[in-house]
């Protein structure tokens, strides 16, 4: 039986993938197979070429102290701060909005994924990895498990608006969450049996000051559904509480590893059981 | 005696508006409708077929309204991709980037670029104070709650607020807070209401049009945003498409550009004709 981990996206959240694979491979769950969105396409791409968690808990925290990886968020600076910072940075995300394609550049995400992945190659992984992203030129996800493992983490992990998106052969690819945050049915597509899925975001909050926001907060509703229509595929989920966690702070990624560590942990006897099941 | 069908009825903006064509080529054959669930402007104009008024009266209202507001409806526009083209002539323009600087700045200052003062009176001299309870044919209209992040229907009550709530699209009108909850129309989070669709309603027909999804390039932020959103809403909807019994696809009105608002007349007229080719091809029960 072909045993696949899907972990999904979730931004620094998505640490807490680290801990929830520390606690399957304490209890001995063998993974065949492994993909990933966005966050979970770092995570699950580390893990297929290194298949150790230590390692991959040293190389987060290198590139956490050499790199500024936290995305600011113009939108959100736009309502805080000072008033004549407010109304100038307003103007300046308008600007932005309505003359480039994205808010920052992909230059401190190649410097971190060159940390984590260097030259390695889709090839290179002890276990099978593609990176899911979503071509917008056809609304369609794109299953990534070819090339230099920076080029296809990078592009699933293209958050729309935020960075550019990554032009790939005809193909303009973004961030895969947008049609598969948790990519269960692509793991399905190449053959595996069992899929163990992680799922991290929590509950949309309806907290919304403008338009913005608000529409913002329609695309979390949109999420919830098409991740709901997702776990339902899959043959185990693991739900990692991840409330009253800031996902733009990279840093707290010890706080991430803990929450998935300790509710896998909780989970390992019913996954046991269902393996066994599965397997008889 | 055939039965009588559930009615489906969706679409943003000029999309919606080809529900007038719909609805009338329904009702010259004769199709009997035991219930309409609408959304966006096709909530508007079922509740004036649900009165028992000519649905056409209203084609020349909507023209009025996309065509005098057609600088502030941007994000109605690429939200929901009726704006077919992407190419430079179009985008290139300096009107095309103040249109689209200007949604951006009045949804980061408030939450719209229309105020209700632009739309409410249409809809008082329009529906008054009729209620629900005064439609010849049941109407359900389909609006999220942003309280409650649910869809929902109302079907109850006055008209007027769940007609406003209809077409509250977000960015574009303000949401509608009534009876505790805040409403805005469910066409952003997918065009055809298809989410409170029950056994009960069985048969159901639902009305499609294309989408108009261009493979060019986006050149900024918010066009990649839109895009996103609009990809996001059509894979739910047609994952949602796969409950219902008949479907009908307005294939042929792909020959249009939905924002090309001075031919909303035509829209109409094509629907129709749409919709007589369709029920001659198709057996209702």
């Amino acid at each position: 039986m072909k045993v696949g981990l899907c972990l999904g996206g979730g931004g620094s959240r998505g640490y807490a993938h680290i801990g929830a694979i520390r606690a399957l491979t304490e209890a001995g769950i063998k993974i065949d197979i492994v993909n990933g969105t966005s966050i979970g396409a770092i995570i699950g791409g580390m893990y297929a070429l290194y298949q150790d968690v230590d390692k991959m808990t040293d190389l987060v925290k290198q590139v956490t102290s050499s790199v500024n990886v936290n995305h600011f968020n113009l939108f959100r600076q736009s309502k805080e701060g000072p008033p004549f910072l407010q109304s100038w940075l307003t103007e300046a995300v308008c600007d932005i909005s309505a003359l480039r394609k994205s808010i920052q550049s992909h230059h401190n995400n190649l410097k971190a994924l060159r940390i984590l992945f260097d030259e390695k190659r889709f090839e290179d992984t002890r276990i099978p990895f593609s990176a899911v992203a979503m071509d917008i030129r056809t609304g369609k996800t794109a299953i990534i498990k070819k090339g230099k493992l920076i080029d296809g983490v990078l592009a699933s992990a293209s958050l729309p608006g935020i960075f550019p998106p990554v032009a790939r052969g005809k193909k303009l690819l973004v961030d895969g969450y947008v049609l598969a945050n948790i990519p269960v049915e692509e793991l399905r597509q190449q053959g595996t049996d069992f899929i163990i899925s992680i799922g991290l975001v929590p509950a949309p909050s309806n907290d919304y000051h403008n338009g913005i926001d608000l529409i913002y907060y329609i695309e979390s509703l949109k999420q919830r559904q098409l991740d709901k229509w997702a776990i339902a595929e899959s043959d185990f989920h693991i739900k990692v509480d991840m409330s009253k966690f800031d996902s733009s702070h990279f840093e707290n990624y010890l706080v991430a590893m803990e929450r998935g560590y300790k509710a896998t942990q909780k989970v390992i006897p019913l996954l046991k059981n269902k393996l066994e099941k599965a397997n008889a | 005696m055939p039965e009588p069908i559930t009615l489906v009825l969706g679409g943003t903006g000029v999309k919606g508006v080809a529900s007038i064509g719909v609805l009338q080529s329904l009702h010259n054959h004769g199709i009997k409708i035991k219930k309409i669930i609408a959304s966006g402007v096709s909530a508007l104009i079922s509740a004036q077929f649900a009165l028992g008024e000519e649905p056409n009266l209203l084609t020349e209202e909507f023209t009025h309204f996309f065509v005098d507001n057609s600088r502030s409806i941007w994000g109605l526009e690429q939200l929901t991709g009726l704006l077919m083209s992407r190419r430079p002539r179009v985008t290139g323009s300096l009107s095309y980037f103040l249109r689209e600087r200007s949604y951006c700045s009045a949804n980061l200052k408030s939450n719209s670029t229309l105020s209700w003062e632009t739309v409410e009176p249409q809809i008082t001299r329009l529906f008054g104070y009729k209620t629900f309870s005064d439609l010849m044919i049941p109407l359900a209209i389909s609006v999220i709650d942003l309280k409650r992040g649910i869809n929902m229907l109302m079907d109850k009550g006055t008209l007027h607020y769940s007609l406003k709530a209809s077409i509250a699209f977000p960015g574009v009108l303000p949401p509608v807070s009534v009876d505790n909850m805040e409403l805005v129309s469910s066409t952003i989070y997918c065009e055809l209401p298809l989410d409170n669709i029950t056994r009960k309603d069985s048969p159901v027909l639902t009305v499609d049009m294309p989408s108009i999804f261009s493979e060019d390039n986006p050149r900024t932020l918010l066009e990649v945003i839109a895009i996103v959103d609009d990809i996001r809403s059509a894979a739910i909807k047609e994952k949602l498409l796969t409950k219902i019994d008949y479907l009908f696809n307005l294939e042929g009105m792909n020959k249009f550009r939905w924002g090309d608002y001075n031919q909303i007349p035509q829209i109409v007229e094509q629907a129709r004709k749409e919709t007589d080719r369709l029920l001659k091809k198709t057996t209702l029960p």
